[in-house]
């Protein structure tokens, strides 16, 4: 590597190394996990996870934060507290990491996972609405605070989150099957699929035992 | 809302969902910031990644290297939301917005618009090659274990690196030398 290759992957690490001030507490996310957990009872976790023991499962995201604490970051933001995080629960989702997006509050935040929705009913207004993901949760919170019900309902994909999982099931047959990112590519251009669908099919494949259409 | 909030102690019934936190939380979250640039989405993406790896931990903790299990489900989900987030999002222009930065700041802001210039290279590179850099350059993994993030062999890696390298260095050039 030239001097000048090396002065390129110095100039790249201090770049990424840039961004990473911007990550969300891990408490905050900890939290926001116990909430998805205690809320989605058609979601994924369900399929393994008794209702009865999401709640103690939930505990246990909040005790590995009192126990391990959650890395420097959180240690380092007495906003994210390991007390306040088993104290106020329910406040601490949605509790700023950083600033907030514009036009985008605490409240809406709050009022959109707290109705229940997942991040598969955030996409699917996204997509209805055209908006990005923070824009949306923000535009859903506010007609949840507006007592208006959004047009996705609360869970309402929860159906194709099962379906997801089903997929990561033939995701893993496909990539512990030992295939590449080429051959993934060769089916792409083979089915005219994009990856995830791609992925899904081969890897229902290697379940079924068949053999991929590949050299 | 009274999960977790109980006076008694909680027995911790599932020692996986513990590990995944203690352990991996921290570092994805580090990892999908940089990898996605943004920390809002960063969070959505490891929520979403958590819930799902938390199911399935009791087969993931036998691997040798959950970690790198984890980054790959994170990467998966990334480059999988990039397609959609792309379809929707306009981005501004980095370079006139870096010009405009340029311009109204003194030397204090000068490492500032440099890191905010090749991060901008950086967002433009195909995202396999974005991604092989920061595992690499940030994430500090070999070029083995990037191999087994992306489930593909490290001569890929190393095509990828390299491609992504030439990139930016011809990039880097051209920008450098058109400020001259």
């Amino acid at each position: 590597m030239s001097p000048h290759d090396d002065e390129l992957v110095a100039r790249i690490t201090r770049a990424l190394h840039s961004r990473d001030a911007d990550q969300p507490d891990p408490a905050v996310v900890a939290a926001r996990l116990q909430q998805a957990l205690a809320h989605t009872p058609e979601a994924t976790v369900t399929t393994l996870v008794r209702r009865g023991a999401k709640v103690a499962a939930a505990g246990a995201v909040i005790s590995a934060l009192a126990v391990g604490g959650a890395g420097a970051a959180a240690a380092a933001n007495p906003y994210s507290g390991v007390a306040r995080v088993v104290e106020e629960v329910a406040q601490t989702v949605g509790v700023e990491w950083s600033a907030m997006p514009d036009g985008y509050t605490r409240e809406q935040y709050e009022a959109f996972w707290d109705a229940g929705y997942t991040i598969d009913d955030a996409w699917a207004l996204a997509d209805l609405w055209h908006l990005d993901i923070t824009a949306t949760k923000a535009q859903a919170g506010q007609l949840l605070l507006d007592g208006q019900a959004p047009p996705v309902a609360p869970g309402a994909t929860g159906q194709e989150e099962v379906l997801v999982d089903v997929d990561q099931e033939r995701y893993d047959a496909f990539w512990e099957a030992g295939y590449t990112v080429e051959d993934l590519e060769a089916l792409e251009e083979l089915w005219h699929t994009g990856p995830a669908e791609t992925k899904a099919r081969a890897g229902q494949l290697i379940l079924d035992g068949e053999p991929l259409p590949l050299d | 809302m009274t999960a977790g909030v109980d006076s008694t102690p909680v027995p911790i019934v599932e020692p996986e969902l513990d590990d995944l936190v203690r352990v991996h939380l921290a570092g994805l979250l580090r990892y999908a910031t940089v990898l996605t640039g943004d920390g809002h989405t960063a969070a959505d993406l490891v929520q979403e990644v958590l819930l799902r790896a938390h199911v399935r931990w009791h087969r993931i903790a036998l691997m040798a290297r959950p970690d790198l299990y984890l980054r790959r489900m994170v990467t998966n989900e990334h480059l999988s939301w990039r397609r959609r987030w792309h379809v929707r999002t306009i981005r501004p222009a980095a370079d006139e917005v870096l010009a405009a930065h340029a311009d109204s700041h003194g030397d204090h802001a000068h490492g500032v618009v440099e890191e905010d210039a090749m991060w901008g290279h950086l967002e433009r590179l195909p995202p396999r090659q974005r991604t092989v850099l920061v595992l690499r350059y940030y994430e500090g993994l070999s070029d083995a274990e990037i191999a087994e993030v992306l489930g593909t062999s490290p001569a890929t890696v190393r095509s990828h690196a390299s491609r992504a390298l030439a990139t930016l260095r011809d990039t880097d050039l051209s920008t450098r030398t058109e400020k001259r």
